[in-house]
């Protein structure tokens, strides 16, 4: 089944493949397990990144719920990653100041964009260890 | 006493930029208007221009920097390439500050930015 059929099968599933395939390209923590921690600083990166959109700054705490949007048609922009090395090396400071002066994007707005909650456990719990 | 804006630019600039002696080349000062634009420092709509004698457009945030905002190291904002600035600038949205009546637009080109780079020397 190609990734997009998928996504019309089983639109969270996809968003959480879509999520290894980003982390598998990024993460430094290859074969560990995830931290609370990591999860907030991988949901500034994909941000960053155009994967999705959240307002304001996340929550610290592991089990508070986060909303946020997916951009559906982000999986054309796996391409921008080619030159975009360094960007999930920023500190979570550094993200946290790009991203609160970030514009929220016409894709968040538009109906392609698909609304999730989740909390840092349940997304640590959902991503098998890299 | 607080620090001055000023003040707190020059320190801005004595922490960041270790070679003050050097005249930055146009690919270099081209990174830095992006890394300012990153940081709040200046705003200009769009892309820098490629070439240096294009002129272009842009405001200087009067009240930049405000410390308690900026984070408190810039290690990993200064190791972006351009390519990453300018993707990471077209997301940004137009601050409040360049609204203001008090906030002048300039008109420069590289040759200008290289001659006010010259003061920090």
């Amino acid at each position: 089944m190609s990734r997009r059929k998928r996504h019309q099968h089983d639109s969270n599933k996809t968003t959480f493949v879509m999520f290894e395939e980003v982390m598998q390209k990024y993460s430094s923590k290859s074969g560990e397990p995830l931290t609370a921690q990591d999860a907030q600083l991988i949901f500034y990166q994909f941000k960053l990144l155009g994967l999705l959109w959240f307002e304001g700054d996340l929550p610290v705490e592991p089990n508070q719920e986060i909303s946020y949007l997916f951009n559906d048609h982000w999986p054309d922009g796996l391409n921008i990653l080619q030159n975009m090395n360094d960007i999930p090396k920023l500190s979570l400071a550094e993200m946290k100041f790009i991203s609160r002066r970030m514009k929220k994007p016409a894709w968040a707005s538009s109906d392609t964009a698909s609304r999730a909650t989740i909390t840092y456990t349940e997304f640590v719990d959902k991503t098998p260890t890299l | 006493m607080p620090k001055s804006n000023s003040e707190q630019f020059e320190d801005f600039i004595r922490i960041n930029y270790t070679k003050p002696d050097s005249a930055p080349s146009f690919e270099e000062a081209r990174l830095d208007m992006y890394r300012f634009k990153l940081l709040d420092a200046c705003w200009f709509d769009g892309e820098f221009p490629k070439s240096p004698t294009k002129t272009f457009d842009y405001c200087v945030n009067e009240d930049w920097p405000t410390p308690e905002a900026l984070p408190e190291n810039l290690e990993g904002i200064y190791t972006l390439n351009t390519k990453e600035l300018r993707f990471l600038c077209s997301q940004l949205e137009k601050p409040a500050w360049t609204d203001f009546p008090y906030t002048k637009y300039f008109r420069w080109t590289y040759a200008d930015i290289l001659k006010d780079w010259q003061h920090w020397k």
